[in-house]
């Protein structure tokens, strides 16, 4: 009998002295499994016999097989595929079968990737890699086998509590040294996550999932341009913004480093609501320091972690292997070769990328330097302690205990920090204070904050300048305050009165108002402006602004009194990223603050005022202010289509035809109007002369549209 | 001065082993050596002795000086003077053997003393030439002698277990059905099937499917067994399962 060299289950090299030629290593796992589950030795089944049915596998009694293997058990489901613990009957050993997911086999690119990944990962012959053993399709679906891992992902260990830092930087030292090995056979992984590392029964790492390896040298088009891959927590900023031909090993490292963090912190390094506003963060944030959220933790250990995470690839570790040898010698107690990013350098950094809130919070700054000399004071330490407490108590789940530690806390000292695990415990799960601004008192309907179309800005009506300062120039209007949504930077700001974001962007044509509409055009009630519609958005704002000049005068008593002299208004559309006005303005009829209304396609704005006085139609389109005036006593209220806008006149609710320029009541008499919804559908209104307390909610027909 | 150990438990080593866990007689003894404590703890000695050897090897020891040094520390450790330090450890077999053994060639013996003490003497009949054999198996030269060391116990374990379960078979008359099934321990290589088997054993191939799982549960029962004989706490499963784990860990590496 021949001696085999490898061994037929773990696919491992047999060593000549295995006893009885059998692998050492197999025989323990074999004394390791629960005497139940000793497996069968296997029947010749007969492979036609079941259809496989992924949801019957989970019954217990139901025994399905797959081709030449047995389901035993669904181990894990991800995009691409569902993962079975089975066993492959002719060799009677026990596997871990991938097989596409049903959905996935009409996508055309789908098939390829899957082949590729079984390909990638069958070219990688390593112990800290997990092994693929067959790749094929069976009943038109495609599967691969491999090792199967007894054990659990780092994310699963990392679930409940950080890992202690030895056996957290051993595991990615192993890991770092597998992805190493892959990087010189020329594949990358592309997608490392706690959760693609399996942590065995020998307490070794071993990296699983290839799913989105791509060979370095290949120019496979698997990947769609442009697609963000990955998994955002654990993606490096040049693969999150989709710089694909910057992805290479230090994007790994990148990986790497952010797994270590997650493993020393119980959290990856930029956790967001969505995986949007995470990318977001993992371009434009330096990760919170790992010591700030595990005080006790090395501070070599932080020096490495944070040199994988740096933004630029060039100052991180230039190999996996690098990173490998420096967490060696941490291990050994010998010094690491990372050197600290300098805290003036950090800080400086992070003011390149937020110049206004680096204002903000210098004097912050300046507070946080005060106290660090007087650092390890016994209030000091009894406050970090607290805050331990605020982020173990939200993590155990017990949210009443975490806000009693952060009240405590607060008494001693109030910093950002602690308001953002304060408002992390209050929203948990899933949510992240991302900012927090001077808003004022402008709570007025007119002025509440509104999100542009995209999400991307927000703009409120103020009277506090950035300080939170109340503004005291003499002028009368408010500022509006445009910032980006996410980093909550401010873009710009300027005096108005109202403002509306408009739901199209910029205009790029000129249009017609529905009152000038061309008389074909009246048939259909939407016009045909705005060709090529939709463009790339960009923001456009309408304000509307009222400047009161005023004259002072100097009294016999001595006195001076500033009257009012004119009051002039101005539309303008202005682009506040750009911060200029992209349409010429010019001042219009003297007129009443009013709600301003974009109509759902951005061709029309609609500005009325309080209660009296027509209701003004303005083209944004145009060059030059183009108006026209519908002269009706009412309030706008929502538009309802493109050309109806639902009116609220003296209490009641009129439907008003932009083109026909007629309305008709849509609100029996006596009944007041409250509110309405957003499709103007469903309104509230309450009797107008009743005792009853009770409101109404009433429902429209949609009109038909033959009768316009 | 030779200890006076019946010769009967050297010679068949595996001979009342698992009337007691061993591991755990001798730590119960330690403080007032019994007859069956000395017992046990011979006994264990003769069944570990393999690693210990390749320890040495790997220390830089010539085959000679090796195998002297292998004798006079058992030698020194059945005059009961470590069983001190084991009650205090209260650890594994394992790490005390190798504790031990480092004290030994540290503190006390150079070669000459070993051979005035024991060596040269047989007080446990080693098969030195497979220990030897065994130690240019082990990838000696890739591994530091502490993971060689924890390759070799872990080996030896599996060794012990493999020729219990022979011995059972054989004494039940199924040497050749032993033969002949137990590379299904692992799994099939692929190439025999159940039914091949039966056709030459002249058995059912269902009768063989039941022999294999017999087999397999049998043998997990006796790697338990064997190593809960070096174990402290030789009742609890989750103990067993460490040892097994670190064991694993080792032949992993």
């Amino acid at each position: 009998m021949t001696q085999p060299r490898f061994c037929p289950r773990c696919r491992n090299p047999l060593a000549t002295d295995a006893p009885a030629g059998l692998c050492p290593g197999c025989l323990f796992e074999l004394a390791l499994e629960p005497s139940t589950a000793v497996p069968d030795a296997p029947y010749d089944s007969d492979p036609t016999s079941s259809a496989f049915d992924p949801a019957a596998v989970a019954g217990p009694g139901a025994r399905q097989t797959f081709g030449d293997y047995e389901l035993l058990q669904e181990i894990a489901r991800g995009g691409m595929g569902v993962v079975y613990k089975a066993r492959q009957l002719s060799l009677n050993r026990i596997v871990a079968l991938k097989m596409m997911l049903p959905s996935l086999l009409a996508s055309a690119t789908a098939a390829p990737r899957f082949r590729a990944e079984a390909e990638a990962a069958a070219n990688l012959q390593h112990p800290n890699i997990v092994a693929i053993h067959e790749v094929g399709e069976h009943e038109g679906r495609l599967y691969f086998s491999m090792d199967y891992v007894e054990g659990q992902s780092l994310a699963a260990l990392v679930r409940d509590h950080p890992l202690p830092a030895e056996t957290a930087a051993r595991h990615v030292k192993t890991a770092a040294e597998a992805i190493h090995y892959a990087h010189r056979q020329g594949f990358l992984h592309r997608d490392l996550k706690p959760s693609n590392i399996l942590i065995d029964v020998a307490n070794q790492p071993r990296i699983t999932d290839f799913g989105l390896a791509k060979r370095m040298d290949s120019d496979s088009r698997l990947t769609i341009t442009g697609a963000v891959l990955g998994t955002p927590s654990y993606m490096s900023p040049e693969q999150a913004a989709g710089k694909s031909d910057q992805v290479g090993p230090a994007s790994e490292v990148y990986a790497l480093g952010a797994i270590l963090y997650e493993l020393l912190t119980g959290r990856p390094p930029f956790q967001a609501a969505t995986p949007l506003d995470t990318v977001l963060l993992v371009l434009n944030s330096e990760p919170v320091s790992p010591r700030l959220l595990a005080p006790r933790l090395n501070r070599d250990l932080e020096t490495i972690c944070l040199k994988c995470l740096e933004k630029e690839r060039r100052r991180r570790y230039q190999s996996a292997q690098e990173l490998a040898d420096d967490l060696d010698r941490y291990l050994n107690c010998k010094p690491i070769l990372a050197r600290p990013i300098n805290r003036v350098n950090r800080a400086w950094r992070w003011c390149r990328r937020n110049p206004w809130a680096a204002v903000a919070t210098a004097s912050l700054v300046l507070l946080a330097a005060l106290a660090s000399l007087s650092a390890f004071t016994y209030r000091e330490r009894l406050w970090k302690s607290l805050l331990d407490r605020v982020r173990l108590e939200r993590l155990a789940g017990n949210r009443a205990k975490s806000l009693e530690a952060a009240s405590e806390a607060a008494r001693i000292k109030r910093t950002p920090l602690l308001y953002q695990e304060a408002t992390q415990t209050i929203t948990t799960p899933g949510v992240t204070l991302l900012h927090q601004f001077p808003y004022g008192g402008e709570f007025k309907p007119m002025s509440k904050p509104v999100f542009s179309s995209d999400s991307k800005l927000l703009a409120f009506l103020t009277r506090l300048d950035e300080n939170g300062y109340m503004i005291r120039d003499g002028s009368n209007a408010p500022l509006i305050m445009v910032r980006e949504a996410i980093s909550g930077k401010l873009l710009a700001s300027t005096e108005c009165g109202a403002f509306a974001f408009s739901p199209t962007g910029q205009p790029h044509e000129p249009t017609a108002f529905p009152s000038m509409a061309f008389p074909s055009d009246r048939s259909s009630g939407d016009r045909v402006a705005y060709a090529g519609f939709p463009l790339p958005y960009k923001p456009l704002l309408a304000l509307w602004k009222e400047t009161r000049e005023t004259e002072t005068r100097l009294m016999e008593d001595g006195r001076s009194y500033t009257r009012p002299n004119d009051i002039k208004d101005q539309m303008r559309f202005w682009d506040p990223i750009a911060r200029k006005d992209v349409i010429e303005t010019e001042n219009i009829n003297r007129q009443f603050l009013g709600p301003l209304l974009f109509s759902p396609n951005g061709a029309t704005l609609v500005k009325g005022h309080g209660r009296y006085g027509p209701i003004w139609l303005i083209n944004p389109g145009a060059r030059v202010n183009e108006q026209s005036c519908i002269d009706i006593d009412g309030e706008p209220i929502t538009f309802v289509s493109n050309k109806d806008l639902l009116i609220n006149v003296e209490g009641r609710i009129a439907r008003l035809d932009l083109n026909t320029q007629k309305h008709s009541f849509a609100t029996p008499l006596g009944m007041t109007f409250m509110s309405v919804s957003a499709n103007g559908r469903i309104a509230i209104l309450r009797p107008a002369h009743s005792k009853s307390n009770h409101a109404r909610l009433v429902q429209y027909r949609a009109r038909k549209q033959a009768a316009d | 001065m030779p200890v006076k150990i019946s010769d009967q438990q050297f010679i068949n080593p595996q001979l009342g082993r698992f009337n007691s866990t061993q591991w755990s007689l001798v730590l119960a003894a330690a403080e007032r050596s019994t007859p069956e404590s000395e017992n046990a703890l011979g006994a264990l000695c003769a069944a570990y002795w393999p690693p210990l050897y390749a320890y040495i090897r790997r220390r830089g020891y010539e085959i000679s000086e090796a195998q002297d040094l292998t004798q006079a520390f058992f030698a020194r450790l059945l005059e009961k003077n470590y069983l001190g330090d084991a009650n205090r450890e209260k650890g594994k077999f394992r790490s005390f053997l190798l504790a031990s053994l480092n004290h030994f060639l540290a503190n006390e013996w150079d070669r000459k003393q070993a051979q005035k003490r024991g060596g040269g003497v047989t007080i446990i009949p080693l098969e030195m030439d497979s220990a030897e054999g065994y130690y240019r198996t082990d990838r000696a030269d890739l591994l530091t002698p502490e993971k060689l060391f924890e390759r070799r116990w872990a080996l030896t374990v599996i060794d012990l277990a493999l020729k219990r379960l022979e011995e059972e078979f054989t004494d039940t008359g199924r040497a050749r059905l032993f033969n002949c099934v137990k590379s299904f321990l692992i799994g099939a290589d692929g190439e025999v099937t159940y039914r091949q088997i039966g056709a030459e054993l002249g058995m059912s191939e269902g009768a063989v499917k039941a022999a294999v799982h017999r087999l397999r549960r049998r043998f997990r029962e006796l790697m338990r067994a064997e190593i809960a004989q070096t174990i402290m706490r030789p009742d609890q499963p989750d103990a067993i399962d460490a040892e097994l784990r670190s064991l694993l860990a080792a032949l992993r590496s």
